[in-house]
């Protein structure tokens, strides 16, 4: 079933009182309170989450955490990132935030340059060894790999990745910058999707 | 929206191993066949999901089954000797004198990669055309629904694939 679900900004997002969507997208701008209110509410609407799994590209990994600081006790839940690594941002930059890589809370991998195949791999192969339930998958974000990659190659690597969530039993959300696409891109994207929370209009 | 592809095409201009492959096929599988090359290219339509290519007999290089045309989503089983053409090049390679069961095994996975592949591309395309202003319409109604029967047969079909098949479909490689 897909759904749609809009949300303004100071709200918290009620996804948690619907049933349980494998696969959420999650179209919010880029920076606003509402982006980071719908990730903190999407990563523990299974209650507090045994595992997450962070995918990163654009951001780093220790911005990632710094965001969800006030959902995530990294004493409680196990957490790993699969970090895109490319010619706009370095390997060093990726670190940022997490410190001293012999106490970092986080499990970090990179993937250097923007490889779809390695991406998907070693998402999925997480998401199967991940042995502390419930298992969340926050991919930030969509607008970035649309950089590198068409829309059909994006749309058929999210049909493999949203079958091996559900597969799996995780639970995943995909971020996209509600700002900056065309409307078509996410008629298009959508359904790909079990659901799709936006941001309130007052943004408009 | 064409049907999905599910004939295996097997070719070979010898009548003996003909028979054995499609023997090995025809229970499960409709199956249809050319005895040369040049039949070969001319029989891939949208309708082949697999084409079994007896290489010993049939004067064909991997690279003749390369079309670009995107209306076609076939998988190739190379069955040789001299083990010159590599997976690298087709989709699957057996020794000519493979079992029967070893080939109705990789034809079986074959065309479920040939219908994940026309899965996907159908999916894309319905939902790249865009929805209707009028979302109460019945072509709405009727867009989503097609859209969400080939979301479950997608996850269906990803189901029985390693990840390895699904994203060397998915991403083309």
């Amino acid at each position: 079933m897909r759904r749609d679900a809009t949300v303004s900004d100071n709200s918290s997002s009620e996804v948690a009182s619907h049933e349980s969507p494998s696969n959420v997208l999650c179209a919010c701008p880029a920076v606003s309170s509402s982006r980071g209110a719908h990730c903190r509410n999407l990563l523990t609407r299974e209650g507090t989450p045994g595992t997450v799994i962070g995918v990163t590209v654009a951001t780093s990994p220790g911005e990632r955490l710094a965001e969800w600081r006030d959902a995530i006790d990294p004493s409680t839940t196990q957490l790993s990132f699969v970090d895109v690594t490319h010619g706009g941002r370095s390997a060093a930059m990726s670190s940022d935030g997490l410190g001293d890589r012999d106490r970092t809370p986080a499990d970090v991998v990179e993937i250097e340059e923007m490889d779809l195949r390695r991406l998907g791999t070693e998402i999925t192969s997480q998401l199967q060894q991940a042995s502390e339930a419930p298992v969340v998958l926050c991919f930030d974000s969509l607008t970035d790999i649309l950089q590198f990659e068409s829309q059909e190659r994006i749309h058929r690597f999210l049909n493999v990745l949203t079958a091996r969530v559900e597969e799996t039993g995780a639970y995943a959300h995909y971020h996209i910058d509600s700002d900056g696409h065309a409307d078509r891109t996410f008629e298009t994207l959508a359904p790909v999707f079990d659901e799709t929370v936006s941001a309130g209009t007052e943004w408009g | 929206m064409t049907a999905a592809p599910d004939v295996v095409l097997v070719s070979s201009s010898d009548e003996k191993q003909r028979r054995l492959i499609t023997n090995a096929l025809r229970d499960r599988l409709p199956v249809r066949t050319a005895t040369g090359a040049e039949t070969t290219v001319a029989s891939l339509d949208d309708s082949i999901a697999v084409v079994a290519v007896d290489a010993t007999t049939v004067d064909l290089s991997a690279g003749a089954l390369d079309t670009d045309d995107k209306r076609t989503f076939y998988q190739v089983l190379w069955l040789d000797s001299a083990a010159e053409t590599t997976v690298e090049q087709v989709d699957a390679v057996l020794d000519r004198d493979a079992s029967g069961e070893a080939i109705r095994t990789t034809v079986e996975r074959l065309q479920l990669r040939a219908r994940y592949d026309w899965l996907l591309t159908t999916f894309y395309e319905l939902a790249a055309v865009g929805e209707s202003t009028d979302t109460a319409s019945d072509t709405a109604r009727d867009r989503e629904q097609e859209l969400e029967a080939i979301k479950r047969e997608l996850d269906r079909v990803a189901a029985q694939l390693d990840d390895s098949d699904a994203f060397d479909i998915a991403l083309d490689e």
